[in-house]
């Protein structure tokens, strides 16, 4: 062996080494390049992230008290099966009828979020997808078993515990008191819950996540799905013409992703998310849906928010949304054209907005939008209007935004 | 040496055990289908002794199966489960009355064997027993025959009952036998899931025919796997498991029947092993009475009932090559002990000491030795069975899982 062939080899042994501390762990809807930057960003101390995980380890010690991750107890309203483990929660802009003596049926106040939704089961999905995604990351990043134990607890605790574990269906989701007929709305809620995946991946090789685990939770996500596609509420916000539609489709295929069946995800874009996409927006690339809705602005992003996580488990299944522009013209592309000058300037959005635009939003959209097509006008853009550095993984995965 | 080639010698001879059990077909669920076999090969010949029978079920399908509009949950529904969805099976517990000491009279209050009137305002328990026997008749008329219009009906019924998306049910029974105003969570009305087992029978009987697609192959698989989560995840199921009478072992025969639908056999093998032969051994005395049938009004029937649940078992246990009728627990309980045990009752029922306040109907006796003397090879038990004989009140379903007319024809050689 001569020396260039020793130089060769040694350049690959290190490569591998480099590779193996920090290998892609397949999470369902993040960018699995930029999680081992992010690794190994850390490793190197980088003053980018540094500080920033170290406080996330710090803050961390709240997922690991006596607080219980489940919905059966500490129960507000019980569904009205009866069963605590049927998961409730509030429609967001529901509140009591002031003409009815009992407030029944509820009434709609677009954008006014009604404070009763604390007592239902909302709070403690968020609670759980921040949870198990959070320690899922740690453990990833940090390589510390406690992580993945607790995580695994946290999981067990919430889908697959016979007395505490959640029903693999949301029937009782975004519930309106006193009101006669279903609706399929509440299936927005299962977003969480794809997000609490990303956390069960991230914990899988750990000795504290079994393949029985997994297996277990594989049948229930299966379960689940099957509730998604055949149930009334189902197939009601299968027809959804709004983002709940766009969410719908990111929810099962980010569980489709998740029991190992990529081509049912591939399906469901080519068949589904892309005539939405048709369906949804006008030519200037706006959606009017959402226009119509009291926080325009925030919506619009939502339904973009959609299409940028669907693009993500999209690309897992070989499919790249941000290079597929629609017969007549539509595409991801011309959303973020839409919005792009409202999130420079909130203040000129010539529709409704009654709460402030979150701009952060508006930052991050550009930036990954700049990324995936290329665009330094809109990283330029992003950066521009700023990103608030915060604590938390969502952001740190986009660490390079306030370079 | 010699020793590694006992051990392979055994290997083989496992494997080619096992090898032969999978490769037998499977033709139904719940029925032996030697018995099936042999009936038809019996009608082929004309065989005089089953074409009365033939006839019978013939005309019933031909007359009343085909024609039948289809039914499911949501035909004729007058009250929606609390969920509001009309696809949720929703049934009434027959027992349960208005608390007139309460106002709106909930929640109900139980007056044992006073069956309440308003049960008949939900259809489901009516509708899914029709169901279920038309759906079995035309499967079986469908094998006998080769007549492909059975199985278009059946399959038809199949699709309305379990996969359309406005009529469906869902794979659910969390609101059967409900109890109005009742906090707890039961399982008792699990036992409705008798039906259910039926008609994915009836499903797979009719697998080959072109009627019945792959699609709806799959899709009904799907639908059975959801049914089967929930029967061992939810409240429900998890309390009807743990049932220590009949209940326990009617809720295994629909948990084996929707994980052999499934096509699980090796999941199949371990519940009836580990679940449903651990029953028998718990709920039975040493003189085969299974005590808490007998404290019911009507004893004769809940004892036979228990034994017909586990007879089941053993149609499909033989499927995968095990056979309960032959199985002893260790403290000496086992299926041949029960049927002793009401063996001589079935013969006259007048000498039962225990409570029956309706009459029973003793040709289910008669089933039940057929079976046992069929799988233990005991000609006395046959004989007997011939003896009592078997001429079934058609009208006969309400508390079985079996069809008479059907009966007629798997049993014909019982008379």
């Amino acid at each position: 062996m001569n020396i260039h062939a020793m130089r060769v080899l040694f350049v690959v042994i290190s490569f591998v080494i480099v590779q193996m501390s920090a290998f892609a762990q397949n999470t369902i809807t993040m960018n699995d390049q930029r999680i081992i930057e992010l690794k190994k960003a850390f490793i190197n101390n980088d003053t980018r992230v540094f500080s920033f995980i170290n406080s996330i380890i710090e803050s961390s010690e709240q997922y690991f008290g006596d607080k219980p991750y489940n919905i059966v107890k500490d129960k507000g309203p019980v569904a009205p099966s009866k069963d605590p483990r049927d998961y409730i929660s509030l429609s967001r802009y529901w509140w009591p009828d002031p003409q009815k003596v009992d407030g029944l049926p509820y009434i709609r106040h677009d954008g006014k979020s009604n404070p009763e939704l604390e007592r239902y089961d909302y709070r403690k999905i968020t609670e759980l997808e921040t949870a198990v995604s959070t320690l899922g990351m740690l453990y990833y990043i940090t390589e510390g078993d406690k992580y993945a134990k607790r995580a695994s607890e946290i999981l067990r605790e919430w889908f697959l515990d016979p007395v505490t574990g959640m029903n693999p269906n949301m029937t009782y989701a975004q519930y309106v008191p006193g009101m006669s007929y279903i609706r399929g709305t509440g299936i927005l809620d299962g977003r969480a819950i794809v997000y609490a995946l990303n956390g069960a991946k991230l914990i899988e090789g750990s000795k504290y996540w079994t393949i029985n685990d997994k297996k277990a939770l594989q049948e229930w996500v299966k379960i689940f799905l099957y509730w998604m596609q055949n149930s009334t509420q189902g197939l009601m916000e299968q027809n959804a013409q709004n983002n709940h539609g766009l969410w719908y489709d990111f929810i099962r295929m980010g569980m489709s992703l998740y029991i190992d069946d990529p081509s049912y995800v591939k399906l469901i874009v080519e068949t589904s998310l892309y005539k939405r996409l048709d369906a949804q927006q006008e030519i200037n690339g706006s959606f009017p849906q959402e226009l119509a809705r009291t926080l325009g602005l925030s919506y619009t992003t939502f339904a973009l928010d959609a299409f940028y996580e669907c693009s993500e488990i999209a690309l897992k299944a070989g499919i790249d949304m941000w290079n597929h522009t629609s017969a007549s013209g539509r595409s991801i592309a011309r959303g973020v054209e839409f919005a792009f000058p409202y999130y420079l300037e909130p203040q000129k959005w010539p529709y409704q907005q009654i709460s402030p635009f979150e701009t952060g939003r508006g930052s991050m959209a550009l930036y990954i939008a700049g990324l995936k097509l290329k665009k330094k006008e809109y990283q330029d853009a992003a950066r521009k209007i700023g990103y608030t550095a915060k604590p938390n993984f969502r952001y740190l995965l986009y660490f390079d935004i306030n370079n | 040496m010699k020793q590694n080639k006992i051990f392979w010698a055994f290997l083989f001879s496992a494997l080619l055990l096992s090898s032969c059990t999978k490769n037998k077909e499977i033709i139904s669920i719940l029925y032996d289908d030697e018995l099936l076999k042999s009936a038809k090969q019996a009608i082929e010949a004309k065989d005089s002794s089953i074409m009365p029978a033939y006839a019978q079920l013939k005309n019933y399908t031909d007359s009343v199966c085909i024609n039948m509009e289809p039914l499911s949950v949501v035909t004729d529904k007058k009250r929606l489960a609390p969920s509001k969805d009309p696809r949720d099976y929703i049934t009434l517990s027959p027992y349960w009355w208005p608390d007139t000491l309460v106002e709106g009279g909930v929640p109900y209050i139980r007056r044992d064997g006073e069956r309440n009137p308003e049960v008949y305002e939900y259809p489901e328990r009516a509708n899914s027993t029709i169901f279920a026997e038309a759906v079995q008749s035309l499967a079986v008329m469908y094998y006998l025959s080769n007549d492909e219009k059975y199985a278009k009906k059946a399959a038809e019924m199949l699709r309305v009952w379990f996969l359309d998306p406005i009529t469906g049910m869902n794979p659910n029974m969390t609101y059967s036998q409900t109890v109005p105003g009742m906090i707890e969570i039961r399982g008792t009305g699990i036992i409705d899931a008798r039906r259910i087992a039926g008609a994915l029978n009836a499903a797979k009987i009719i697998e080959g025919s072109d009627s019945w697609t792959d699609e709806n192959k799959a899709e009904l698989k799907d639908w059975a796997n959801s049914f089967r989560y929930w029967l061992e995840h939810s409240v429900n199921g998890l309390k009807e498991a743990e049932a220590q009478n009949n209940h326990g072992m009617w809720y295994e025969v629909t948990h084996e029947a929707v994980v052999m639908y499934g096509g699980d056999y090796e999941y199949l093998r371990k519940i009836i092993l580990e679940k449903q032969l651990p029953r028998i051994d718990l709920q039975m005395q040493p003189d085969g009475s299974l005590p808490r049938e007998l404290e019911r009004t009507l004893g004769l029937h809940y004892s036979t009932f228990a034994l017909e649940a586990l007879n089941l078992s053993d149609i499909m246990a033989g499927k995968i090559g095990l056979n309960l009728w032959e199985y002893k627990a260790k403290n000496g309980r086992s299926m041949l002990l029960g049927l002793e045990y009401l063996k001589p009752f079935w013969m006259s029922s007048d000498k039962w000491p225990h409570m029956q306040i309706n009459p029973f109907n003793k040709e289910r006796g008669a089933l039940l030795l057929y079976c046992a003397g069929k799988r233990t090879n005991n000609k006395e038990y046959i004989e007997l069975s011939n003896s009592i004989g078997y001429y079934p009140d058609i009208n006969e379903k309400e508390n079985t899982n079996s069809i008479p007319r059907v009966n007629s024809i798997l049993y014909y050689k019982i008379n």
